[in-house]
C-alpha cells in the first residue's frame, strides 16, 4: 500500500512528481515546506538514526528526491557533475559531466540544484551549462550552454539560480543582456522558446503563480552594475509568452526566492542593510501593479531563503534565526549561535542546519525558540538547505552528503 | 518623576528592572565590569581564541597595550591578515586586497574607522565627559527574553551608539553601531557573552559581530593580562 501510494504521481502545479518527492531547490512548491507527513517530534538523546552518510565532492548544489533516488550536483576533480544516489544506501548510480570546474575561494563546485520532472532530470552547471538527462540511467538527452547559445555572462558566484520547470518548458535565468536575460526551453529538446529581458546572471531562483487566472513567472532580475557598486535588481512578473507584465525596483541584493504569500502578495529579502520588503499584486484591466506594503531591516536573507508559516516568516536574517510578523514586518522572536543557516518547515517542526553542520528539530512557533534536540551531523561549511522527502532528511556539506531517518518507527 | 515617567513610556515594566538614569546606569555598568581602578592596572592584554568567518574558524591573537595600540592577527578566506593601529593611524596586511595588500599599507577611509574603534583599551564611558562623549537613557526593552537598559551613547567624533545592558548583571549584551563594507557605512550589530573575571575585571569571551552580509564570531579562549607585549608589533613596517 505504502509503494503504491509513493509510487501514485500526482500533477502539483506542472510538474510531474511522485507524492512525497522533494523534486527541486526549496521542495514541491519551492516555498521550503514538504510533503512528508508522520514525522518523529523529537529524536533520542543519542541523535537522529543516520542512515548513510556519503563524501561526493565539493559544491553546494541542493539534493532533489523521487522514487528512491537522491540527487545532487558536485565536482569531482576539474569537472562538475550531475549525480543520481540511492537512497536506501547512498551509493552513486551515474553521474553526468555538467561543464568544467567553477572555482572559488569559498567553496568551489555547482550551486545550482538538480530539477526532477517525470522521467527527466536537468541540471545546471556552474559556468551556464543547462544539461537534461534521462532520471533513470544518466543518459544525456540535451545540452544548452548559455554563453554560447544565449550570450550569457557566468556571475561572480557562478549560475546558481534553479530553473523551474512548468509543463512542458523550462524557465530559467540565462543571464544574457541584449533582451536574453530569462528564457522559456523546450524541456524535451531544449530548443529556445523565448527570450527576454535585459538582465545579467543573479542568484535567486524563479516561481510561478496564478494571479486572478493568469500564470506567470517571478523573477529577481539582475542588471548590468556600475563599477563597485552592486547590480540594480526588479522583483519582476514575466507572461507564459515573456511578456513583461510588471516590474519594481527593489533595492539591495536579493540571493533568496521570492515567496508567494495568499495569492497576491510576494515576500522578498535582500542580503545587505535593506532588508525585506512585502509586496501586493494588483490588477485592473489587465494593467498591473505591484505596491509595496511594508519594509523592514528585520529579516535580512543572505543565500538561504525564508519558510513562510501562519502568518510569519521563519528565516535566518544574515546568522540570527528569525521569526517576523508578516502583516507588520516586525520581529516576534530571534536565536543567534546558528551563524549563516538553513531551514524547512516539515509538519510542526523546523529542520534547522546551521552554517557548520548542527541540525536542530526545533518547534514551528510563533512564541518562541523552542528547540526539541540538536545533533551535530555534519562538519564543516554546511551552507546548503536541507531536504525533506519520504520520511527522510536529506543533508550535505562541501563535501559530504547524508540521510537522516525522521519517520516513526 | 520625569525619568520613572519615560521609562514606563518606553516600556519599563515595574518589578523587572530598578528605574535608573543614565548616570546611575553608567556607574552601575562600570562597577559591573570591574571599575575604573582594576582597568587602570592593566597595561597589556594579549588575546588568544577562535575566529569565525565565512563558517569557518581559525585562530586568532588580539595585543593591546596602553594606550590605544592594538594588533589583530587572524586567517579569512585563504590569508593571513593583520589590522594594527599604531596610536595615529590604521594600518594592515590584507591580501584580500589584491597585490597591495600583501604589504603593510593604510587601511583606506572610512574603513580604517572599525580598526581605531577596536583599538580603544578602555571601555569609552570611563571618564565619558572629559573624553566629549555624550549618554542618554532611552529605556527598557526585553532582549532575548531578558530585561535591557538601552543607552544611547554619542562618540565624540565618531558613531551614536546603542547600547543594551542587561537589566540584571549590567554588562553589555548588545551594541548597535556603526560598520563598514569596503566603505560604505552598514549598520553593526555586535553581541557580547561568555562574561568572565579576568584579573579582576569582566570581559566577553565570545563576541558575535553582524553587519551588511558579514557575520564574524570570536569564540576567546585565554586573554593574557600585563604580559610583555613589543611596541614593534604595533609599527607599521615600511619594507
Amino acid at each position: 500500500m505504502k509503494t503504491a501510494l509513493v509510487t501514485v504521481c500526482l500533477l502539483m502545479g506542472s510538474m510531474v512528481l511522485a507524492q512525497d518527492a522533494w523534486p527541486q531547490y526549496r521542495g514541491p512548491h519551492r516555498n521550503g515546506v514538504s510533503n512528508t507527513k508522520n514525522i518523529l517530534k523529537s529524536w533520542p538523546e543519542s541523535g537522529p538514526k543516520q542512515l548513510w552518510k556519503v563524501s561526493i565532492g565539493t559544491g553546494f548544489s541542493s539534493i532533489s528526491v523521487m522514487d528512491g533516488m537522491v540527487y545532487t550536483m558536485f565536482a569531482d576533480g576539474e569537472r562538475e557533475y550531475l549525480g543520481s544516489f540511492d537512497e536506501k544506501t547512498g551509493k552513486e548510480n551515474w553521474r553526468l559531466d555538467v561543464g568544467a570546474l567553477f572555482k572559488d575561494s569559498f567553496g568551489d563546485g555547482p550551486r545550482s540544484g538538480p530539477v526532477l520532472d517525470g522521467d527527466m532530470v536537468f541540471g545546471l552547471g556552474s559556468n551556464g551549462e543547462l544539461h537534461a538527462a534521462n532520471r533513470k540511467t544518466g543518459k544525456e538527452i540535451w545540452k544548452l550552454s548559455f554563453p554560447e547559445s544565449l550570450n550569457g555572462k557566468v556571475a561572480r558566484w557562478g549560475y546558481s539560480s534553479t530553473p523551474l520547470v512548468d509543463g512542458d518548458r523550462i524557465i530559467v535565468e540565462t543571464g544574457g543582456v541584449d533582451k536574453r536575460g530569462i528564457s522559456a526551453l523546450d524541456k524535451k529538446t531544449g530548443k529556445v522558446l523565448w527570450s527576454a529581458y535585459n538582465g545579467e546572471t543573479g542568484y535567486a531562483s524563479p516561481i510561478v503563480i496564478n494571479f486572478k487566472g493568469q500564470k506567470q513567472y517571478v523573477f529577481v532580475t539582475t542588471k548590468q552594475a556600475e563599477p563597485n557598486r552592486a547590480p540594480p535588481q526588479e522583483l519582476a512578473g514575466f507572461s507564459t509568452d515573456g511578456k513583461l507584465l510588471w516590474s519594481k525596483p527593489i533595492p539591495g541584493f536579493t540571493v533568496a526566492m521570492p515567496i508567494l504569500v495568499d495569492s497576491d502578495k510576494i515576500f522578498v529579502s535582500a542580503s545587505n542593510d535593506d532588508g525585506c520588503r512585502l509586496f501586493q499584486l494588483k490588477e485592473t484591466d489587465g494593467k498591473y501593479d505591484i505596491e509595496e506594503l511594508w519594509a523592514s531591516r528585520n529579516m535580512k536573507n543572505h543565500f538561504n531563503s525564508s519558510v513562510v508559516y501562519k502568518g510569519h516568516v521563519f528565516g535566518f536574517s544574515n546568522a540570527t534565526l528569525t521569526c517576523l510578523n508578516l502583516e507588520t514586518g516586525e520581529k516576534v522572536w530571534t536565536k543567534r549561535g546558528l551563524g549563516k543557516g538553513s531551514l524547512v518547515l516539515v509538519e510542526d517542526r523546523f529542520m534547522v542546519l546551521s552554517d557548520k553542520g548542527r541540525l536542530l528539530m526545533i518547534e514551528a512557533s510563533i512564541d518562541g525558540f523552542n528547540q526539541i534536540n540538536a545533533w551535530q551531523a555534519l562538519e564543516g561549511k554546511s551552507w546548503t538547505e536541507p531536504t525533506v522527502a519520504d520520511g527522510k532528511l536529506f543533508l550535505r556539506n562541501l563535501q559530504e552528503m547524508s540521510c537522516i531517518d525522521l519517520r516513526k518507527s | 518623576m520625569l525619568n520613572t515617567c519615560l521609562l514606563l513610556l518606553l516600556g519599563f515594566l515595574p518589578g523587572e528592572a530598578e528605574s535608573l538614569t543614565a548616570e546611575e546606569l553608567v556607574s552601575r555598568h562600570l562597577h559591573a565590569i570591574g571599575g575604573e581602578k582594576q582597568w587602570a592596572a592593566i597595561e597589556t592584554m594579549k588575546i588568544t581564541g577562535g575566529y569565525e568567518s565565512f563558517s569557518n574558524s581559525h585562530p586568532f591573537t588580539i595585543y593591546r597595550k596602553r594606550p590605544d595600540l592594538y594588533r589583530f592577527e587572524h586567517f579569512m578566506i585563504e590569508f593571513d591578515v593583520v589590522c594594527a593601529y599604531d596610536g595615529e593611524k590604521a594600518w594592515w596586511i590584507n591580501p584580500m586586497m589584491g597585490e597591495a595588500g600583501q604589504k603593510p599599507g593604510p587601511i583606506f577611509e572610512p574603513q580604517n574607522k572599525i580598526t581605531v574603534r577596536e583599538s580603544v583599551f578602555d571601555n569609552v564611558l570611563f571618564g565619558y565627559k572629559e573624553k566629549g562623549h555624550s549618554i542618554k537613557l532611552l529605556g527598557l526593552e526585553k532582549l532575548e527574553g531578558e530585561p535591557h537598559y538601552k543607552l544611547e551613547v554619542s562618540i565624540k567624533d565618531g558613531p551614536v551608539e546603542t547600547w543594551h545592558i542587561n537589566a540584571e548583571t549590567f554588562l553589555r549584551t548588545l551594541v548597535i553601531t556603526d560598520g563598514y563594507e569596503y566603505g560604505r557605512k552598514a549598520s553593526m550589530d555586535v553581541f557580547y557573552g561568555d562574561y568572565r573575571k579576568v584579573n579582576g575585571v569582566m570581559m566577553p569571551f565570545y563576541i558575535e559581530q553582524e553587519w551588511h552580509t558579514r557575520h564574524r564570531v570570536f569564540e576567546i579562549e585565554k586573554i593574557e593580562v600585563n604580559v610583555p607585549v613589543d611596541d614593534k608589533l604595533f609599527v607599521m613596517a615600511t619594507e
